[in-house]
């Protein structure tokens, strides 16, 4: 808990620190893993991939492999000393399979050699014999042979059935939400290195560290505390470096091991995307329902959920998508089922948002098509139905949220968005023009903070004060481009009233700071930052004890200030009090730890408090779309975006803007598709297409959102990774808006995303031949 | 690679991998080499995964770490990128370093957003949203400028060309052959015609990335001047078959400024960098975009060999799926488009999921010649609609002798309907493609007839090239 400390008068919050490691990132000197200088006696690893998607391995043979100069080692399951059996909640994977082969990129063996080249040459010699079967690739498929990763579940609130049938307005519809690719800049990576008396350390691209270094522990057959797992620095992640990262962790500890000599493997491009997850596609079924006066009465939702071939955080990310289906709007009667599909593709993974926006984009698009049912604007049915306060501010799962500020939000971002004057002139458009027509869309979105599993909302730092005053901040979250390490040393460098150049961020160590969870569901900040602040905050009184001593005072008065401390009518610099302070025996060392109050929810019925707090926003985004191909344009956004009370402005805007780019990506371009045998087509960025520059509109107009946590958050900030990229879905609805219009707006575009232009062609098409044109 | 060399070899890590293909960019570096005439330099971003080791010669290689001197702190473009927080998780960011530094050295001022949306055409951030990274590429002319004297470099560079023409004799069948002439290109090829001709590798060197295949014996263009002039006369131009795209289309692009746009979305610019008219149309491609353009404006290939020269109608020259009409020994070595005819009608369209840096899965160009208003001649040319890139005859034959209006059109769609049967593939099933195909020759249509709203980019910026 921040407890006020009245007697700084120096702040470092809210400042506009640039990122840590900004001059390493332009000069080229921030190290990742591939750069680490490699050990003498380095030796490289690739892995050799299923091509089938689904099957049994029949025969190997690796003669050829093996004969290639330079080849080293080929390692099977066989070598594996340890544990295979693995598995984020369930334990239903094979770090390398015996037999069985889930899905085309599986990775079966892995080669050691003396170079990289060499590695990835010699693992495409392998002859394996499978003995395949047909892949089950469609989750409805799936579903309906009873190949699913966890059971489906239904959350239930109210009474929707007889809801419905009492309701004026009743729609419903399907809706077809494909997977998105990670695509971090850099690819997964890990650099395992042997020990003296059975001891590993893997530099690992991780944004889980400690699952690293208990799952090395875990092949190897060893106590993790053998085993120390480090990461400075991820070339981006955004949940793909969360569980999957340890195929890679593993399997070059496991050459390490068996060679007994430093190991590396790190991921070609398309070996990445055969081989990770990524975010799980839906299939969402929805029927909305209202009164005559547009008051919403009922929703009730189907998901079918692609999790891929096992389960990894499928169960989570479903629970959390039904968590979020009714998005920003309050629902008096609710059921959503979801079924969880084991399908032969790579595992669906956490990915930003976690489920969360595939969930709002049900509900939204659900929106839309009530609104063009009663001939209204969407913005006016949104507008109200936006959850309130009291009872109009209740969740379904039976959560009352105490700081709504969607109404005041939507208000503002409708004015300064200018969105009625647009909405005219767009009509008006539309009406003269017969090839471009415009689309717009003003939504809100409200994303709960905290993990679902209530006891990942914990935390660890080390805090090290040395005797020249300078500061070493460890933590135990990881640093993958969101800045996390800077507001750490914001805070440090707050509490201590020292500097910025004093603070000096560390790389992320399980030796430091053990039993750290992942850097995840936007919670770094929130949950490392106190446990930061909670060490510096020990060192500080310790500190502040040693000045009363000198100077006389009282402890609760000293004030720590300007890279000074002054203490009853004296002073004196920072590091000369550090140094008075080792030579009085006094430690400049503390941990620092955080749980996270008042969360807690019944997993079986759906009610409770998943989430610690919730972050609000809203976007409207305009689009053009060219109705002879069907490609768009995005021709302006305006975001309003809750932060809490901003620990650094300029990090969080980069993650609220980078965030809607990336959800732009997935609403848009992002298409992933599988061959009819299971093999990933579109493997590369030649075939995956992300935003580039030019996708982003110029006119781009993004703001805060001036508000503060009420929960006791560190400086009433609140959490900015994932929230953001739920405000990109306005995107695809503001597509959907000008299909919409483009026939006539009487019937819902049978849109589904990625709104690519052949999507869009196709929706075109289906509304023509649907209006019998 | 460049890339491996420079990450292995000389332990410069700066500059990353993220792809291995030329398509993410984190792998950016600046080469400063002479003009084909030798009286200047020219900075240019390329992709330094995809390019071979022997395209450096007697080139300078800037990456990452020579703008950071160490004595005069950060480059402009570097602060930039710090004061606007343009970089989080840092790993694409040299790369957007050099290819904005390759922007500062050929711009002395800011020159619009469109410009910097080209000259980072090529790089992929996952992070920013790239809204900082645009303010940063403002901000760097906001500093005192600390550029590189072209006049030094161009000395450097034919220095370096003098002492190397002295050190190394240039052995005629070296494994990877570096030539001077057209003449040495041709002997070699005549002795071993499996040879594999190497021009700008920025399709090649996937090859090598990917499908990690290697060649016995490779043969560089990169020094072979007489295949990077280009000349215009009354004949037209001539290009030479090497002539990089990002030199050859904005001189096309003054005669033919209808097809801009269109260039505009011929790969990125680091690809353009690299990528060589000659090897476009050599490459076979049935999606290269070059040849839609090409075939409408009835361009020539004059192809030689050791024993003479002939020309050949580029229509000519495609057979099947990537099966020229080259014969054994054959170099392609310059591309001739006659001179612009009067009362043109050209159209060029290009569709693909993404604006920048995609993959075709429609490219259409449509040249008219008309004469009191009735389509004297019609060139309809497709890429991604067939084994190979090809004119729409029948639709052309249809849409000759008549005014260009809708009833011509719709009989020449249902034309190219029925001339071509598409694959379905991840870029694009076959009926969007075709559906597409028709719809683009409308679009044509209604721009001819002067509906001034047909594409998106309309109602937004213009680009630059």
């Amino acid at each position: 808990m921040t407890q006020e400390i009245k007697t700084t008068r120096h702040s470092e919050i809210g400042k506009e620190w640039a990122h840590e490691s900004a001059h390493l990132h332009v000069t080229g000197h921030a190290e990742y893993v591939d750069d680490i200088p490699e050990l003498e006696g380095s030796l490289h690893a690739a892995l050799g991939l299923s091509t089938v998607a689904r099957g049994h391995i029949k025969s190997t043979d690796f003669t050829d492999v093996l004969a290639l100069d330079g080849v080293e080692a080929v390692l099977t399951a066989k070598d594996i000393p340890g544990e295979n059996r693995f598995g984020i909640i369930i334990d239903d994977e094979r770090l390398l399979p015996d037999s069985r082969v889930a899905y085309w990129g599986q990775p079966l063996f892995v080669v050691v050699a003396q170079t990289y080249d060499i590695a990835r040459r010699a693992a495409r010699l392998a002859r394996i014999e499978y003995e395949a079967e047909t892949p089950l690739l469609a989750a409805e498929e799936a579903i309906s042979r009873s190949e699913t990763v966890v059971p489906a579940r239904t959350a239930r609130d109210g009474e929707p059935e007889p809801a419905i049938r009492a309701s004026h307005h009743v729609i419903s519809g399907h809706l077809k939400i494909g997977g998105q690719e990670h695509f971090y800049l850099e690819g997964q990576a890990a650099y395992a290195i042997p020990g003296e008396d059975r001891r590993m350390t893997i530099f690992t691209s991780s944004q889980h560290p400690s699952e690293m270094q208990a799952f090395v522990a875990r092949i190897l057959g060893w106590p993790s505390g053998r085993v120390t797992a480090l990461c400075r620095r991820m070339g981006g992640a955004f949940g793909g470096k969360e569980s999957q990262s340890y195929y890679f962790a593993c399997l070059a500890a496991l050459g390490a091991f068996k060679l007994n000599r430093p190991v590396k493997l790190r991921l070609d491009r398309d070996d990445d995307f055969m081989i990770t997850g990524k975010r799980h596609a839906f299939d969402i079924d929805y029927m909305l329902a209202a009164n005559k006066a547009g008051q919403l009465t009922a929703a009730v939702f189907e998901h079918r959920v692609s999790a891929g071939h096992s389960a990894d955080y499928s169960g989570a990310v479903s629970d959390r998508a039904m968590f979020d289906a009714t998005n920003a709007y309050f629902v008096p009667n609710f059921t959503c089922t979801s079924h969880r599909a084991r399908t032969n593709i790579q595992s669906a993974t956490a990915f930003r948002g976690f489920g969360g926006p595939q969930g709002m984009l049900g509900m939204e698009v659900a929106m839309e098509t009530l609104a063009l049912r009663r001939g209204e604007d969407s913005l006016d049915l949104r507008k109200r139905n936006l959850l309130t306060h009291g009872t109009n501010a209740r969740l379904h799962y039976d959560h009352v949220i105490e700081d709504n500020v969607l109404p005041d939000l939507i208000e503002t971002l409708e004015s300064t968005s200018d969105y009625r004057r647009r909405r005219t002139e767009i009509n008006a458009h539309n009406a003269t023009n017969s090839i471009i027509k415009k689309g717009i869309c003003l939504l809100p979105a409200v994303f709960g903070v905290g993990f679902g599993a209530t006891f990942l909302n914990q935390a660890g730092a080390l805090v090290n004060i040395y005797a020249d005053g300078s500061i070493l901040v460890n933590h135990g979250g990881t640093e993958m481009g969101q800045g996390l390490n800077t507001k750490m040393l914001q805070i440090a460098s707050n509490v201590l009233g020292v500097s910025p150049e004093k603070v000096i961020a560390s790389t992320t160590d399980t030796s430091k700071v053990p039993n750290t969870v992942s850097t995840a569901a936007s919670s770094g900040t929130d949950l490392n930052g106190m446990a930061v602040y909670n060490a510096a905050v020990c060192l500080r009184e310790r500190l502040a004890t040693l000045a009363t001593q000198l100077f006389g005072g009282k402890p609760e008065d000293v004030i720590f200030a300007d890279d000074k401390v002054h203490s009853g009518s004296e002073s004196i610099d920072f590091p000369a009090l550090c140094e008075a302070a080792f030579f009085h025996q006094i430690s400049l060392s503390a941990t620092g730890y955080y749980r996270v109050p008042k969360v807690g929810y019944d997993f079986e019925t759906f009610k409770g408090r998943p989430f610690h707090y919730y972050v609000y926003g809203a976007a409207c985004s305009e689009v053009a779309l060219d109705t002879l191909t069907g490609e768009t344009r995005v021709l302006r956004v305006d975001m309003l975006q809750d932060v809490g009370k901003s620990i650094n402005p300029a990090l969080d805007r980069g993650q609220a803007i980078g965030a809607f780019v990336q959800g732009m990506g997935w609403m848009t371009t992002e298409e992933l598709v599988w061959r009819d045998d299971g093999f990933l087509a579109t493997h590369a960025p030649q075939t995956y297409k992300i935003p580039t520059g030019g996708d982003v509109p110029e006119d781009f107009r993004f703001a805060f959102f001036d508000n503060e946590n009420r929960e006791e958050t560190i400086y009433k900030s609140k959490a900015v990774g994932e929230p953001p990229l739920k405000l990109s879905l306005s995107v695809f609805l503001a597509i959907w808006d000008a299909v919409a219009s483009s026939t006539g707006r009487n019937l819902p575009p049978q849109l589904s995303v990625p709104a690519t232009p052949e999507a869009i062609l196709n929706a075109l098409e289906i509304a023509e031949r649907n209006r019998g044109v | 690679m460049l890339l491996g060399h420079l990450r292995d070899e000389r332990r410069l890590r700066g500059t990353k991998e993220g792809c291995a293909e030329g398509d993410c960019g984190a792998c950016m570096v600046v080469i400063a080499e002479l003009t084909s005439d030798e009286t200047s330099v020219v900075y240019r971003a390329v992709n330094s995964c995809i390019l071979p080791l022997p395209a450096i010669t007697n080139r300078l290689v800037l990456t990452v770490e020579d703008l950071d001197d160490g004595e005069n702190g950060l480059h402009p473009v570097q602060k930039a990128l710090v004061e606007c927080h343009g970089s989080q998780c840092g790993f694409c960011t040299p790369g957007f370093v050099m290819s904005l530094y390759a922007l500062y050295l050929n711009h002395d001022v800011y020159p619009g957003r469109p410009s910097v949306n080209e000259a980072l055409s090529g790089n992929l951030c996952r992070c920013t949203g790239y809204l900082p990274i645009f303010e940063a590429a403002e901000r760097m002319y906001a500093y005192p400028r600390c550029a590189r004297d072209p006049e030094v470099d161009a000395a450097r560079l034919r220095d370096m060309q003098q002492k190397t023409a002295v050190q190394k004799p240039q052995a005629a069948y070296d494994a990877a052959a570096q030539p001077k002439t057209i003449a040495e290109v041709c002997k070699i090829l005549s002795k071993d015609n499996d040879a594999r001709i190497v021009a700008g590798a920025t399709d090649l060197g996937l090859e090598a990335t990917k499908d990690l295949k290697s060649w016995s014996r490779t043969i560089h263009l990169d020094d072979v001047r007489e295949l990077q002039q280009i000349t215009q006369t009354a004949q037209g131009l001539s290009i030479g078959a090497s002539c990089v795209l990002s030199e050859v289309f904005p001189l096309m692009a003054k005669t033919y400024p209808e097809l801009s746009d269109y260039f505009y979305r011929f790969a990125s610019l680091s690809i353009r960098n690299r990528a060589t008219l000659g090897g476009n149309i050599a490459n076979g491609s049935p999606i290269g975009d070059s040849m839609p353009v090409l075939l409408a404006l009835d361009a020539d290939l004059e192809i030689a060999r050791t024993a003479g020269r002939r020309v050949m109608a580029l229509s000519d020259f495609y057979l099947g799926y990537r099966k020229l009409a080259l014969k054994p020994a054959e170099l392609l070595t310059r591309i001739l488009v006659p001179p612009r005819p009067e009362d043109l009608f050209l159209r060029a369209y290009k569709i693909s999921k993404r604006r920048e840096d995609d993959i075709s899965a429609v490219a259409m160009v449509i040249a008219l010649t008309l004469k009191d208003g009735i389509v004297e001649s019609a060139r309809v040319a497709f890429g991604g609609l067939a084994e190979m890139p090809r004119r729409a005859k029948g639709a052309e034959t249809i849409l000759e002798g008549h005014a260009f209006g809708r009833e011509t059109v719709n009989e020449a769609v249902a034309s190219i309907e029925r001339e071509f049967s598409p694959i379905s593939d991840h870029r694009a099933s076959a009926s969007y493609r075709l559906r597409v195909a028709g719809n683009l020759l409308r679009r044509a249509l209604a721009e001819f007839e002067g509906n001034p709203i047909t594409q998106t980019t309309q109602l937004n910026c213009e680009v630059a090239l």
